[in-house]
């Protein structure tokens, strides 16, 4: 996963119970009601939360803005202080089960290594926030003192070891290098080979191999659309026995065509031709085969009677 | 017009030709209209039962087709299985919206309160995935006689042995004071035969093995991961729900030789993936052969997480379970407590 994708990723993980990593704001009673949500503040100016997660017994709202670099978007910082509690309610369309008044709190999200810089982006912007810093498997809180007592508590010793990598949810998106989104847009392509459909549409592709990105907005559709177009063609011009790549126009969208499927072969060619689409030209040394010291000798001992291949033997049928 | 009775009637579960029911995992929302479509339509007959079919594939060959399961199909045939199940095999091949059962081992150990096991056979195989220093990389076992599932207890006692025991096949005799007395044979593929007084009481074991799976399935997709807008009209945001669900293994896994057997696209896992290793996790974005839709999935050397998608079949995670305890680690567990107990067939006990 690009390290720029940890911190959202690292937050959004927060929350999944029995996963990996510890769900530390589960266990403080939060939950996620809103990912990429536009929320109203003073002067009728809009900022986007990243993720917007909620603490249904005592009303409480916490936004959270997963940086992925060291630069503070000032503006933004200064709008997030602005946010009315009432605002981020309707925008997250959560429901109030208790009559308490909604509170609202911000935090940062942020790799280690940007802590200092966003420090002073926040000092010079005149905002304060606490940052939940990603380390190495561990969480920090900096700036204890400027969290609500919901999140202390979810934090108590303002570190917390996490277990695990984050999950990624997201594990690339719109802003992503082209080349960190080929392997999955390949990946996809060999599911519609193994369905043996003729074709793909590019934003179907899209849509099926990132169905998070309709959470984004149009703009960022219509950006990841374009890049996976672009990945399409490159692995079509390495692969073209099998992917030929028709560019959108002004008539329709960019098609891939899927011209030959590893599902026309015996099972042995099959799985041959996955295995050929598997491989890449700096691809792992394979593992060695076991120790020619420790042969199989059982094999020597007599003949097979049944008959070996792909599948496992079959049973079930005899009843004595 | 035939009906269920007859069927019933129809299946004679003796000895010299045993009743053989095959179970089928089938999406469609046209489940008629689909039978034909998979085995031919002058081969398929209705029933007066709306749920029931006929089919005459060849002269020695036919099946009567059991829907009521709407899931997963039984395919119940007196034929031989040397011209029944390869038939079936070519056709659930051929299609990814078919798959077979994929039982966990407990799901054998504990077919039936108080059946009597009268033979067993546990099918370990993991010369691939584990080194030298293993006590234990191939085992089989095959016992016949009483209450033949106590030399695996004893066996599973022991630490050295314990991740190597995986149940492939059982047979047991199940006794009901109204119902009778049967003979069950099942395997881990949800293949089944039977022999004895009541054909009556093998559908309703059947279906009991079935209904336990499909609690694991079901429990599987409800923590599928789905995205969705707050609105098709306007970018305000959205929501994501769901979990990937974790598995935990009982040993410490060669990462490299894990990776290159499960991501090979080979049977039995036949999944695709290029394992990318970063800080000794590898990221695959994995595509599942056997149903055609991709998965997602993160893999240490202690545990591995699968992300199960909107619209992807729970079957995915139980055959991954499945071939992980007959191939790598009969003791792995799986850290949700309700996946957990549902994998042990002991729904209600969450793992301790």
């Amino acid at each position: 996963m690009e390290e720029r994708l940890l911190p959202v990723n690292a937050a959004a993980g927060l929350v999944l119970r029995n996963d990996v990593c510890r769900a530390i704001l589960a266990d403080a009673g939060f939950r996620l009601v809103g990912v990429e949500v536009p929320v109203v503040c003073r002067f009728d100016r809009i900022v986007t939360v990243d993720l917007v997660f909620f603490a249904d017994e005592v009303s409480h709202l916490l936004l959270c803005e997963a940086k992925s670099g060291a630069h503070l978007d000032e503006e933004q910082a200064k709008k997030y202080s602005d946010i009315d509690p009432m605002n981020a309610v309707q925008a997250s369309r959560v429901t109030l089960t208790q009559r308490v008044r909604p509170t609202v709190e911000v935090i940062y999200v942020c790799l280690e290594r940007h802590v200092e810089s966003l420090r002073r982006g926040f000092a010079s912007a005149g905002v304060e926030y606490p940052l939940l810093v990603l380390g190495a498997e561990k969480l920090t809180l900096v700036g204890n003192e400027l969290a609500s007592d919901h999140l202390r508590r979810a934090l108590r010793s303002g570190t917390v070891e996490l277990g695990g990598p984050p999950p990624r949810l997201i594990p690339f998106d719109h802003d992503s290098d082209e080349n960190a989104i080929e392997p999955f847009v390949k990946a996809q392509l060999v599911a519609e080979l193994s369905n043996r459909r003729p074709s793909v549409s590019v934003p179907t592709l899209t849509e099926r191999l990132a169905p998070y990105v309709a959470v984004y907005g149009r703009k960022a559709r219509g950006v990841l659309i374009r890049k996976v177009g672009n990945v399409c063609r490159a692995i079509a011009a390495s692969d073209p026995t099998i992917f030929s790549y028709q560019p959108s126009s002004p008539n329709g969208d960019g098609v891939v065509h899927l011209l030959r499927t590893p599902e026309a072969n015996d099972p042995r060619g099959r799985t041959q031709a996955y295995q050929a689409l598997a491989r890449r030209p700096e691809s792992r040394k394979r593992v060695p085969p076991p120790d020619p010291r420790q042969p199989d000798l059982f094999s020597e001992l007599d003949v097979e009677d049944s008959e070996h291949g792909e599948h496992e033997a079959d049973s079930g049928e005899s009843v004595s | 017009m035939t009906s269920r009775a007859d069927m019933i009637d129809r299946l004679s579960p003796s000895s010299t030709a045993p009743t053989k029911t095959y179970v089928v995992e089938v999406h469609t929302d046209e489940p008629g209209e689909y039978l034909r479509d998979i085995l031919g339509s002058k081969n398929v007959e209705e029933t007066a039962d709306a749920y029931l079919y006929r089919t005459h594939i060849r002269s020695n060959l036919s099946f009567w087709v059991d829907q009521l399961n709407e899931r997963f199909w039984s395919f119940h045939t007196q034929d031989s299985v040397r011209d029944a199940l390869p038939y079936l095999k070519s056709i659930v091949d051929e299609r990814r919206d078919l798959d077979w059962m994929w039982l966990p081992s407990d799901h054998l150990r504990h077919i039936w309160p108080s059946a009597t096991a009268r033979r067993v056979r546990t099918e370990f195989h993991a010369r691939e995935v584990l080194d030298e220093s293993s006590y234990s990389s191939d085992l089989t076992v095959q016992l016949s006689g009483r209450d033949a599932e106590q030399l695996l207890d004893y066996i599973v006692q022991n630490d050295r042995y314990k991740s190597a025991v995986s149940f492939d096949s059982v047979q047991a005799r199940l006794y009901d004071p109204e119902l009778g007395s049967i003979d069950e044979a099942l395997n881990r593929r949800g293949r089944f035969a039977v022999s004895g007084e009541s054909i009556e009481f093998h559908l309703q074991f059947v279906q009991s093995v079935v209904n336990r799976y499909q609690l694991f399935v079901e429990a599987c997709e409800r923590r599928s991961i789905a995205w969705g807008s707050f609105s098709a009209d306007s970018d305000s945001g959205g929501l994501v729900k769901g979990v990937p669900i974790v598995i935990d293994f009982s040993k410490k896994a060669n990462l490299s030789r894990l990776l290159d057997t499960v991501f090979s696209s080979r049977y039995p896992y036949r999944l695709w993936g290029v394992p990318v290793i970063v800080d000794e996790i590898a990221h695959v974005e994995a595509v599942d052969l056997h149903v055609g839709r991709r998965v997602r999935m993160d893999v240490g050397s202690h545990w591995l997480r699968v992300y199960l998608e909107q619209g992807g079949c729970g079957n995915t995670v139980a055959r991954l379970v499945s071939n992980l305890q007959t191939r790598f680690d009969s003791a792995l567990s799986l850290r949700d407590p309700e996946l957990h107990a549902a994998l042990r067939a002991n729904v209600g006990s969450p793992k301790a």
